[in-house]
């Protein structure tokens, strides 16, 4: 006859029984929390100014905030999750307190759940009491503020998550193995397993398809813990605005993924533990079908990575080779091992011949369909009835990279998600009903382009070779936006010199959706509030001030002129400026930095453009006085010394240079298809009152221009 | 009432128990006789729920045991290895014990604690080997359970303690429900105890019988005949379970009543004849020998 309530006498039991692991997770926390938040105070009271937070923004958001997932407190929550799932179910790896408690007039089911829960309890309740003497101190510091209590409770709920998901992740692996170090070893597998698979399945693609890219948040894994938990890093990450203010509210989105995540491992570790023999204790694994399974989900990564090491370690002309000794390597030694610690003996290795045949074959097949693709991944293009709409970046033509702070992934209005170009125009362009850009990917693909890195002497035949092959080599991104909701991404490599690749290049250039979706400002831009425009020509910079009316007429003249630019115009014309649009946090960020990114080029093509900003207040064509210039340096290449640097001082001569150089500031992000514009080994630097080169001091020389004086100069040097 | 039918179980290709069937009566004390490795523990950890045999049913007082808490409740098992919370005292095993069942008498377990000079307060992990055994027997007696599981529980036990130990047996036979089985391989220890005895050898059962049954039906006898076709006679006649020859001196091992043996015997009119009483441990002995077990090469 079994006691009533007897649930509840088992959590007691188990919470006496196990005190010291509330007593250590009480230390614990207390370090972590009490102790590290006062000397963080600490500092920040005695020296505020070097801390862009307050006191108690410090409290509201870091230590109650963003401190949860992205500090020393997951650790511990992990670390104690870890301690409470081992020393709980531990019981499980030793006979005499498995057959005690088996033997006992409990269900299996009440067992579990009351050690599970005391597991719980344990954790929570010295967690939980120091939270709140976290929140009492800060109130007797005078840091107390409206959101702290909300922020603690939020911050109580987000650890208590991660614990029950990293808990539960633990005991599963408890229940899984018979022996408490394969135990501790298969919880770290299984805790960081997604990761690692996310990690191989990254590298594999990225060495051995050259098409592959990836935008990471749409392609992480995230089954396991670790990887569940560096997605809430990111949205922990992308829910602190501007001020540094976290809002709980979006990292919810995703934190509640980490309760149904945690009940399927609770439900998954008590299937386990229901069906785990008592006589499992002493065997490395407890259920004798799940040995096979794990040793090809072990050891077939396992081989890969150590291939990848390999390879890694060689040179690019011999990495297969090296893939593959270290594949084979890493597959027997670790293979050996995997049967050693299943069988606890070392006699065992050669145990399973057929099963280490089967990975073998296995491993074989992936490798082959990586090495020789397979299954198509590089040649891979979507048929035009699949597709909704695709999205191209071409490398380095018109690329406007800037804080994207608005209509972001996590919609979130103060962001700081930062935004490549490319990134911002598979996420924003929506190409549609232009047979052009298919064309150009299945050429792409079909041709299938490479850049070849070459070790040969420059100057060489072979050299000047691949030199002259690969000169107009450009990257170019497809986003495939399917029917069915997924998007794939293919980069290519397209050579500018084909007339066809430079045809189709030219309509997709010229196509409306491509336009707008490459640039932050002219498709999203309309609805932000700018209050300056940053202008820069060659040799001047100036501030604009911006009304909304103002914004709305330069937005639309520019526009309207960008949509008429074609890549011709990019190809054969030197910029006369750029201009930044900047909002209030921008103008504080420039003001600290002396930089923001997003300059967008003015060509001379933009007449209106320029006409408005100079009715604005700056003019693009305004010159620079050459009174104001001591020096022009020129950097013209590498001698035996170092650089060769050569000096002008004479007016005539910095006359000449000014008329031969435009600033590389302007030409940032469109260096692709200016190559033929610029000389490439020749630049120079100005000495003197410029206000231009303040931001960035360098000038490319336009092309066949460099003056002859220079040419002669330098041809004396490289003589000597 | 315990009824094992054809049960067995296997520890990866290591057969523990084989086809065991075994009914235990309620009221008498069970002996489990076996060698090492014989699978008595196995059988024990089987019957009270702790393993699920791989075929075959255990059933206590007509239900199963396996995941069973209202059966359970009806057994205390006590391992060869028992296990104590760290540090504990005696009191906090009671306490233990306790929660899990209802019947656990609080007060008699203090009370036998100071009758057998264990130390209420004293950490057991300080407690000798038999010490333990006490404390294991004293837990399991005062959870008042109606079956209690003792594995090799004797072994550790001093013979003033063993004695104790079978009085206190005794007294709960008279006064309640009260089912104990031992296993164990000290034969002679469970000679004196036991009303019925299982003997298991590799795994299977080679008889159960009451003890003693089994004493009248097992004799060893003496005896010298006149001729060589007498003793090869007789050797046919009888149901010999094992038979020496030490010069003219026969010893033969015989299933059967000692009179009807004796008159067989004297049918071929031997010179001398006499029957010996046998233990149990050479009850024991001879029918695992039968089976190819041969204790002489294991202790020669």
């Amino acid at each position: 006859m079994t006691s009533k309530n007897l649930f509840f006498k088992l959590i007691r039991q188990d919470c006496k029984r196990r005190i010291w692991f509330s007593v250590l997770t009480f230390i614990t926390f207390f370090l972590a929390l009490e102790v590290f938040m006062t000397m963080r105070l600490g500092e920040i009271g005695s020296r505020p100014k070097e801390f862009d937070f307050t006191a108690a923004a410090y409290v509201e958001n870091y230590v109650l905030g963003k401190a949860g997932v992205t500090s020393h407190i997951v650790m511990c929550v992990c670390a104690m999750a870890f301690l409470g799932a081992f020393f709980g179910f531990g019981y499980m790896h030793k006979r005499a307190q498995t057959d005690t408690y088996h033997s006992m007039p409990v269900g299996r089911g009440t067992l579990f759940w009351s050690r599970y829960l005391s597991g719980v309890v344990q954790f929570l309740t010295p967690f939980v009491l120091h939270v709140l003497i976290c929140v009492g101190i800060a109130a007797g510091q005078g840091c107390y503020t409206p959101g702290i209590l909300s922020n603690a409770l939020w911050f109580i709920v987000m650890e208590l998550l991660i614990f029950l998901l990293v808990y539960s992740v633990c005991i599963a692996a408890v229940c899984l193995t018979g022996n408490i170090v394969v135990g501790m070893l298969t919880a770290g597998c299984m805790f960081c397993a997604s990761s690692l698979l996310a990690l191989l399945k990254e590298m594999l693609f990225q060495t051995f398809f050259c098409t592959y890219i990836t935008f990471s948040e749409t392609e992480t894994l995230a089954f396991s813990p670790l990887g569940m938990l560096g997605k809430l890093a990111d949205r922990m990450n992308a829910g602190m605005n501007a001020e540094g203010v976290l809002d709980y509210g979006l990292v919810w989105t995703y934190l509640r993924v980490f309760l149904p995540a945690a009940a399927v491992y609770a439900m998954a570790a008590y299937v386990l533990y229901r069906c785990r023999a008592s006589e499992a204790c002493g065997r490395a694994i407890a259920f004798g079908a799940a040995e096979p399974v794990m040793k090809t989900v072990i050891l077939i990564p396992a081989a890969l990575y150590s291939g990848l090491f390999f390879g890694q370690l060689s040179s690019e002309q011999q990495f297969f080779g090296w893939f593959l000794f270290g594949a084979v390597f890493g597959f027997v030694v670790l293979g050996l091992l995997l049967e050693m610690i299943f069988r606890m003996d070392i006699r065992g290795i050669f145990g399973h011949k057929k099963q280490f045949v089967f990975n073998g074959v296995c491993l074989a097949l992936l490798i082959l369909i990586f090495a020789k693709d397979v299954l198509g991944f590089n040649t891979y293009v979507p048929l035009d009835t699949q597709l909704q709409s695709c999205a191209v970046s071409i490398n380095d033509v018109m690329d406007v990279t800037r804080t994207v702070r608005k209509n972001s992934r996590y919609e979130r209005h103060t962001s700081y998600m930062m935004t490549s170009a490319m990134e911002y125009r598979m996420d924003s362009m929506q190409i549609q009903g232009n047979p052009s850009a298919m064309a150009l990917a299945r050429k792409a693909a079909k041709e299938g382009l490479r850049y070849t890195y070459y070790n040969e002497e420059a100057g060489s035949p072979e050299y000047q070779r691949l030199w002259e092959q690969q000169k107009d080599y450009c990257d170019i991104v497809f986003g495939y936006q399917m029917l069915d909701g997924r998007q794939i991404y293919r980069r290519y490599v397209i050579d500018l010199a084909d007339a066809g690749t430079r045809a189709l290049l030219d309509e997709i250039f010229q196509d409306y959706d491509y336009k707008i979706g490459s640039s932050p400002v002219l498709n999203s831009g309309w609805s932000e509030e700018y209050i300056q425009a940053y202008c820069r020509s060659s040799f001047n910079t100036g501030e604009v001030g911006l009304t909304p009316g103002r914004q709305a007429k330069l937005l639309e003249t520019y526009q309207s002129e960008y949509i008429r630019l074609t890549l011709a115009d990019v190809m054969t014309t030197y910029p006369v400026g750029s201009m930044t649009f900047l909002t209030k946090e921008d103008v504080e960020e420039f003001s600290r930095y002396g930089y923001v990114e997003g300059a967008y080029l003015i060509y001379p093509q933009f007449t209106e453009t320029i006409a408005l900003l100079k009715e604005y207040g700056f003019d693009y064509y305004e010159g620079v006085a050459v009174e104001t210039i001591s020096e022009i340096r020129v950097y013209a290449g590498w001698g035996d010394d170092g650089n060769i640097v050569l000096s002008y001082t004479d007016k005539e001569q910095i006359a000449q240079l000014l008329d031969s150089i435009v600033s590389g500031m302007i030409n940032e992000g469109n260096r692709a298809c200016s190559k033929e514009l610029y000389e490439d080994s020749v630049y120079c630097s100005i000495i003197g009152a410029v206000a231009a080169a303040e931001g960035g001091n360098y000038y490319y020389f336009k092309k066949d221009r460099i003056p002859d004086f220079v040419l002669e100069e330098s041809a004396d040097l490289y003589k000597k | 009432m315990i009824t094992a039918s054809h049960i067995s179980k296997s520890f990866g290709a290591v057969a523990a128990v084989r086809d065991v069937t075994v009914n235990i009566k309620k009221g008498e004390i069970f002996g489990l006789i076996g060698t090492n490795g014989a699978g008595k523990s196995t059988f024990l950890r089987i019957a009270c729920g702790i393993l699920k045999p791989d075929s075959g049913t255990v059933q206590v007082d007509e239900r199963p045991v396996y995941e069973n808490p209202s059966m359970k409740g009806k057994i205390f098992y006590i391992s060869d290895d028992q296990y104590f919370l760290p540090n504990a005292t005696p009191m906090d095993m009671a306490r233990f014990y306790r929660d899990f069942y209802a019947g656990f008498d609080a007060k008699r377990f203090e009370a036998m604690l100071d009758k057998f000079g264990l130390n209420r307060r004293g950490r057991i992990n300080t407690f000798s080997k038999g010490m333990k055994k006490q404390l294991s027997v004293l837990l399991g007696i005062c959870a008042n359970t109606e079956y209690l599981f003792c594995d090799e529980t004797f072994d550790g036990l001093d013979p003033v303690m063993r004695q104790a130990v079978k009085g206190i047996f005794a007294g709960e036979l008279t006064s309640r429900d009260f089912t104990p089985v031992i296993a164990s391989h000290n034969l002679r220890e469970l000679e004196d105890i036991c009303d019925c005895v299982g003997i298991l050898h590799q795994g299977g059962v080679l008889m159960q019988k009451d003890l003693e049954e089994m004493k009248l039906n097992i004799h060893t006898i003496q005896c010298v005949f006149g001729s060589a076709d007498a003793d090869a006679a007789l050797l046919e006649a009888l149901d010999v379970v094992k038979a020496e020859k030490r010069g003219r001196l026969n010893v033969i091992t015989v299933r059967g009543k000692k009179d009807e043996i004796m008159q067989t015997v004297n049918a071929y009119e031997p010179i001398f004849a006499e029957v010996l009483p046998l233990s149990l441990e050479e009850i024991f002995i001879s029918e695992t020998e039968v089976v190819g077990y041969d204790i002489k090469k294991l202790i020669f």
